[in-house]
Parts: structure tokens; C-alpha cells; sequence
């Protein structure tokens, strides 16, 4: 069941009339049980794997919390830490790295014969893996109270809304927020709406709009120019841009309508002037979270500066590999790891220059975000191309410049469209970078009756309804 | 402001909005000079109607013939369409402008199923169209039920932006080029290629029967073509002598067959489309035997 269907509106009338029917316990069971109708809608053996993980976090949980001792509290980690990366390691990265042992050992003249397992890629078990490593991680470290309720902690750990494709939401945020009853509330409801309706658009009018011409473009790049292929880039970065960030303003949204807080997981990322800016913009709970547990632990910027430089480029490598079991995402991670160092490498080189040839705060902006988005869509290449050959063979052919004809994209008319929609959400996003709109619809009824029948009206001119997949449920 | 009011003026904003938008889109469809606007407007007056999918809208490019043959030719082919659609569409022609003398049908088009985006793309016609609206209903009741309750839904279709495109340029969309050629590691792709055939669909097949019956019913003369494919393409299609008998045997009409007409690969975009040069080529070839005669 995807946010785009039709099944999933019938879904959430049903569940939202009862969980606003409902109290304390019986309004929990409402949540477990509808997000495990929602995710077993897809694949209900899969279920079997959310309800393996949460029994060991939930019984780790408690164990952790009944002993003081170091050396049984590392030992009761470890086990959570095994036990959810195994599951994620078996199911989402086994072949890989059974096909990447046989290419290096046939490359040593090892040759041999390979065999790999039939598996399928559970959707959205990187996220929840996630999640509920960080509580096994937070309780180990003291900083948030160990869950006795399992019923609450199942909750937490399979809450529809953000179950498959995030935001990863930490415990501490999430699990005090399970403790209270929230009734409706009419100005929750019209921002939540407010955010899920503006999530819609992003997906389904220009995600799965532009995504028409960038299936063609990266399914055959050799058929096309160097301009063509450019053209398919750039429109790729906000096809996902608006796939995942749609999903998470839905997530959000529908949160906030049944009385959640969930953090804000995309701020606008293409107008950073750096990588650090772009990536406290893009994907934050997996950014954040890769920085608490990962980059941190392994010494982060207190090390000297080799090490942060290692840590850097280690944090963002292994958060390519969490993107998926391919040799292109880590190219993918590995880029924006090397965009990081090299940001702290030339930063203070760039801003003497800048001073040296007086160039005005406004033009310095443009100038950082511009080289900031073309190097972002530089990785995006290698990370959307179907193969790595693909990916160099575009690389090859961008980089050679030598057409710049657009005659071989076939359907103009939808290049114009995906433009045109483009421009639309970025005057919104302009505009509520100013003043956010939420404010707008809570202020001004007027407002908020006009802007939600213009984006449903949008929707129903520009959008695309094949239920198509989001992107990142197959991370 | 009242909850209920303010839910109130939200349903009837969003339902004047709706039908006001899809009243003037509709106006703007049928000002356009795109060929179905021109269709169902009755602005056409050909001696010569042209139709198929994608091949037969750039072999048979309706300005180029016209302006090379003297003769009015109009094209209403479109990509991906099958005799099935072909069939609906030129009874609606005949319906809304004077019939032609004669109608020339790219015949591959018997090769594909009638698929549902096909028909959904041309939604926008429906409601001058009660063949096309019957088959879109007939493939996606949802989406017949969703044009009801929007109008603006009804224009959600790439078939109405690039009505809207012609109109905003004010030119015909009759010329169709395209621009793109073979390269030579495409032509070693398709040299690579497993031998394969072409396969006829039934019903479509019988579907271009019943569009020859209606033509000749209504005193249009009808010819079938097979146009060019790339050379290195053809030769790995083991049936196509076999492909053509069988469609000339079930329709009992001749295929004049193109297929080997064109032999430069350069004149070629793909497999199965040529590009500006063949289109110009392939008029003058057509022309010579006599095709709109």
C-alpha cells in the first residue's frame, strides 16, 4: 500500500475515524494493528521481521535497564546491534558481497563459481532497522528511559506513517509522545493537511512527472547528447528531491493530524552554499543519525584532522552503502564524503579569495549554492544510472560537451511541463522560506481554502496515477 | 471563521474552480491547430487522410507531402495507436469533416495490444467522442469516473499540453520530424540482436478489417503501407514477407511495402522511425510510385 493509491485514502479514513474514536491502550492497539495491515498489505511474511526486531530491542531494552554492569551491558548491546544488522545485512546486502568477493577473486585469477540466494529486499527495513537500533543505543548510553510497555514500543517501532521510508524517528522523540492521548485538534489538522497535500504534489505532479522523461533519459543514455543527458540530471535531482521529501511531508503530516511531532527531515536542500549546509538539509534524521552514531563515536572532528577527515569520508561511504547493495551508491557516499573534506581543505582559501577580489555577499551565494548543486547532481549520476558502465558512459558524454542539441529527448512537451511545475514548487518553497505557509493557513482562512484547492486542483491537471513507487522504498 | 463554513467555501472553491478551469481549457482545445482539435472542430478538408502510430506519423508527414505532391494530405496518426483507436478516430472524422478520397494506413500498427494509457491520453476528446469515450471506459472505468467528478482531470493528458503547445506557437503540428540518428555503435547493438518476428493481433487485425469495411462504406479508397525500418534491423526480422501476406490476405488489400526503401542508416533514428532526412526521402519515394495518386 503506497501514499499514491487509492487503497491507502480508504485505509486512513478508516484508521483515522479509529484512532480519534479511541483512548490509552485500545488507541495504541489501533496504531500497531493498522500499521501492520499497512505494511502487511505489501508482504505480509515481511511482518515476521518488524516483529523479530522489536522483540530483541524491546527484551535488550529491559535487560539493559536491570544490570549496571559494563561488561553485560556492551554484551546485551552487541547482541541488539548483531541482531538488527544481520537481519539488514542478510537481506539487503548478502549477494552483494558475495558478487563483489567473486569479482575480486576471479580479478586475483581465483576464479570459482558463485551462487546467490533469491532474496527479497524487505521495503523499508533500513529505516526501521534504524530506529530501533538508536534505541538500543540511547538506553546503553543512559540517555533516554527504557520502554516497559511492548505494546508501546512496537508502536514506535512500526508506525505507518513513516514506517517505509522514513523520517527515522529517535525514541526520545517519538516514544514520550505515545504516553498521551491527543484529541483532535482543528489547527493541527489544517497544517498536517496543509503538509500532506503540499507532500502529494511533490510526488505525484513532479516527482512522477519528470520521472516520464528521466526513465528514458538514463535507460538509454547513449541515444542522447551531452545536453540531453544534463537536462535528464538536473531534472533526476529534483525527481528525487520531491519523491522523498513528498513522502516525508506526507509522513509528517499525517503525524501531526493524529497529534505527533515529527522533525523535519528536508529544508530546502538545493539552496545550501555548502556540503555541510546541504546535508544539514537533506534526509536530517539519516544525516543526523549517521553523525550521532556513527561519525561521532568514531571520534568526529576531535581527533586532528586526518582523522575527521577518515571519519568523514567513512560516514559518508557507509551512508551511501545504507542507500543500497550496490557499488554505485558508495561512489555515490564516497563523492559527497570527498565534497566534505575538500570543503575543509579549499573553505578558507575560498574565502580569502573572495575577499581579495571583493566579491558582494549576494553574488558569493549564488556562486556557492550553484557549484554546491552542480556537484550534488555530479553524484546523483552515478547514484541514479542503472549500471556503473552506465554511469561513466554519462560522465564520458557530459563531460565531452560536444552536443548540445535537445532534439533527441522525445517528449519535449514533457520537459516543458516538468520545468513549468519545477518553478511552481520553487516559488512555494521561496516563499515559505520567508514565512512559512503553516503560519499562513492558520492566520488566514481565505488562505487556506484558496491554496488547498489550488494545489488539488494541480493535482488533478499535472498529476500521474499509477501508484508508482516512491524511490527511497527500495532503500 | 465557522469550521463548517469554512469547509463549505472549501468544497464549492474547489468544485467552481474545477469546472470554470475545465470549461476554459476546453475552450483553448478545440482553438488549437492540433490535428484532433482540428478533427473534432470539422477544420479539415483533405483529398488525402493519413494514419498509424508513430511510424506512420513521420513517414507520412502531412506538410512535406503536401508541399512536395500538391495534394492536401492531413495526418491523424499518433503514437503507440492501434486499429482499434484508428478505427473510432476516422469514423469520428468522417462524422465532423468531408470525407476523403483516400485513406493510407501505416500497417505495423496491428502489431500492438490497445493499451490503456493509449487511451487515456486521449481523454481530453472524450466528450466530443462517444467511440473513444466508450473504449476508455471499457479499459479504465476509474478513470471515466474521475473525468465526472473533475473536469479538470479530463485535460491531465499529454495529448492536451501539446494541443496547448501548437496553440501557444499558432503552428500545425502536421510536420513531425525527428531529429535524432543512428549512431554506429547502435547499429553494432542492433546487428548483435536476437533474430526475431513480428506478431499480428488478432483483434487489432480484425479491428483494421472493420476500418476498411466503415472507409470503403463511406466511398474512401484505402491504401496500406509498411514503411522503412533500419536496415541492419530488418535482417534480423525473420517473418516480414511473411507479416505483410498475412495482413494483405485478412484485409485483402495490398501492403505496399517501404520496408527496404530507405537503406542509409543515417536517415534513420531509431530501428523503426526515420528521422528528417528520411522523412524527406521517403516522400519523394512515395510520390514517384504513385502512393497518392
Amino acid at each position: 500500500m503506497t501514499f499514491n493509491s487509492l487503497t491507502f485514502l480508504i485505509f486512513l479514513g478508516i484508521f483515522l475515524a479509529c484512532y480519534f474514536a479511541t483512548r490509552g491502550n485500545v488507541r495504541l492497539w489501533v496504531c500497531l494493528i493498522g500499521s501492520y495491515v499497512f505494511y502487511g498489505w505489501w508482504d505480509y511474511r515481511f511482518l515476521s521481521l518488524i516483529v523479530i526486531s522489536t522483540l530483541i530491542d524491546y527484551t535488550v531494552g529491559l535487560l539493559l535497564g536491570r544490570t549496571d554492569n559494563p561488561t553485560t551491558r556492551k554484551l546485551q548491546l552487541t547482541i541488539s546491534l548483531c541482531s538488527n544488522l544481520g537481519l539488514l545485512g542478510f537481506f539487503k546486502y548478502f549477494n552483494f558481497f558475495i558478487e563483489s568477493f567473486h569479482h575480486v577473486a576471479q580479478t586475483l585469477g581465483l576464479g570459482g563459481s558463485v551462487s546467490t540466494l533469491n532474496i527479497i529486499l524487505p521495503v523499508g527495513i533500513s529505516f526501521y532497522t534504524f530506529q530501533t537500533m538508536s534505541y538500543g543505543i540511547d538506553v546503553y548510553r543512559r540517555q533516554i528511559p527504557v520502554e516497559q510497555s511492548l505494546l508501546r514500543f512496537a508502536t514506535f517501532v512500526a508506525f505507518f506513517p513513516q514506517l517505509v521510508a522514513g523520517p527515522i524517528v529517535r525514541a526520545s522523540d517519538f516514544i514520550p509522545q505515545l504516553y498521551t492521548d491527543h484529541p483532535f485538534e482543528w489547527d493541527r489538522a489544517l497544517s498536517g493537511t496543509g503538509l500532506v497535500l503540499a507532500g502529494y504534489f511533490k510526488k505525484v505532479v513532479v516527482a512522477d512527472g519528470i520521472a516520464l522523461v528521466v526513465d528514458r533519459v538514463f535507460a538509454e543514455p547513449s541515444a542522447h547528447t551531452s545536453l540531453g543527458l544534463m537536462v535528464g540530471v538536473v531534472l533526476y535531482a529534483f525527481q528525487i528531491y520531491c519523491d522523498f521529501s513528498g513522502y516525508s511531508d506526507i509522513a509528517i503530516g499525517l503525524a501531526r493530524v493524529m497529534g505527533f511531532d515529527f522533525p523535519e527531515n528536508f529544508r530546502t536542500p538545493y539552496v545550501a552554499r555548502s556540503f555541510s549546509e546541504f546535508w544539514q538539509r537533506w534526509h536530517i534524521s539519516l544525516s543526523s543519525w549517521l553523525r550521532d552514531y556513527l561519525y561521532i563515536p568514531l571520534g568526529g572532528s576531535r581527533l586532528g584532522t586526518f582523522m575527521t577527515y577518515r571519519n568523514l569520508l567513512l560516514t559518508m561511504l557507509l551512508g551511501g552503502l545504507w542507500h543500497g547493495a550496490d557499488w554505485k551508491f558508495v561512489i555515490w557516499g564516497g563523492l559527497h564524503g570527498l565534497y566534505l573534506v575538500l570543503q575543509r581543505l579549499l573553505g578558507d582559501g575560498w574565502q580569502r579569495l573572495r575577499k581579495a577580489v571583493h566579491l558582494p555577499d549576494l553574488m558569493n551565494d549564488w556562486l556557492q549554492m550553484g557549484l554546491v548543486f552542480f556537484l550534488t547532481c555530479v553524484a546523483w549520476i552515478s547514484f541514479r544510472a542503472n549500471t556503473l558502465a552506465d554511469a561513466c558512459d554519462i560522465f564520458a558524454r557530459i563531460a565531452s560537451f560536444d552536443d548540445l542539441s535537445l532534439m533527441t529527448i522525445r517528449n519535449r512537451i514533457l520537459v516543458a511541463k516538468s520545468i513549468f511545475v519545477i518553478a511552481l514548487l520553487l516559488v512555494a518553497e521561496a516563499v515559505h522560506r520567508r514565512k512559512p505557509l503553516n503560519l499562513w493557513l492558520l492566520r488566514s482562512p481565505v488562505f487556506c481554502v484558496v491554496s488547498f484547492a489550488v494545489i488539488l486542483w494541480l493535482i488533478a491537471l499535472f498529476g500521474v496515477f499509477g501508484s508508482n513507487q516512491f524511490i527511497y522504498f527500495q532503500f | 471563521m465557522n469550521r463548517w463554513l469554512m469547509v463549505a467555501l472549501f468544497l464549492v472553491t474547489l468544485f467552481a474552480g474545477d469546472r470554470i478551469g475545465g470549461a476554459l481549457l476546453e475552450n483553448v482545445l478545440y482553438r488549437s491547430p492540433q490535428r484532433y482539435s482540428m478533427l473534432y472542430e470539422g477544420r479539415f478538408s483533405s483529398e488525402v487522410v493519413a494514419i498509424g502510430n508513430s511510424r506512420g506519423v513521420h513517414v507520412l508527414d502531412g506538410a512535406l507531402i503536401e508541399e512536395r505532391a500538391g495534394t492536401s494530405v492531413t495526418n491523424i496518426g499518433h503514437n503507440a495507436m492501434t486499429p482499434t483507436v484508428i478505427r473510432a478516430i476516422f469514423n469520428d472524422y468522417l462524422e465532423h469533416n468531408p470525407p476523403p478520397k483516400l485513406l493510407i494506413v501505416e500497417a505495423s500498427c496491428v502489431t500492438s495490444k490497445t493499451g490503456r494509457g493509449l487511451l487515456l491520453d486521449y481523454k481530453p476528446f472524450w466528450r466530443r467522442s462517444a467511440r473513444l469515450r466508450q473504449l476508455g471506459e471499457s479499459y479504465s472505468p476509474n478513470t471515466a469516473t474521475a473525468c465526472q467528478l473533475s473536469h479538470l482531470y479530463r485535460y491531465n493528458s499529454e495529448m492536451y499540453l501539446r494541443a496547448l503547445s501548437y496553440w501557444l506557437r499558432g503552428r500545425s503540428d502536421q510536420q513531425s520530424f525527428m531529429y535524432q540518428r543512428v549512431t554506429p555503435s547502435f547499429i553494432a547493438a542492433v546487428e548483435q540482436m536476437k533474430p526475431r518476428e513480428f506478431r499480428i493481433v488478432p483483434a487489432e487485425l480484425e479491428a483494421l478489417r472493420g476500418l476498411i469495411e466503415d472507409a470503403t462504406e463511406a466511398g474512401v479508397n484505402v491504401k496500406l503501407i509498411y514503411s522503412p525500418v533500419l536496415p541492419a534491423y530488418a535482417e534480423r526480422v525473420t517473418n516480414l514477407e511473411q507479416f505483410l501476406s498475412d495482413v494483405s490476405q485478412a484485409t485483402g488489400r495490398e501492403v505496399q511495402d517501404y520496408s527496404g526503401a530507405i537503406t542509409d542508416a543515417s536517415e534513420f533514428a531509431d530501428r523503426f522511425h526515420i528521422n528528417r532526412d528520411g522523412s524527406r526521402h521517403i516522400t519523394e519515394i512515395m510520390i514517384e510510385r504513385g502512393l497518392f495518386n
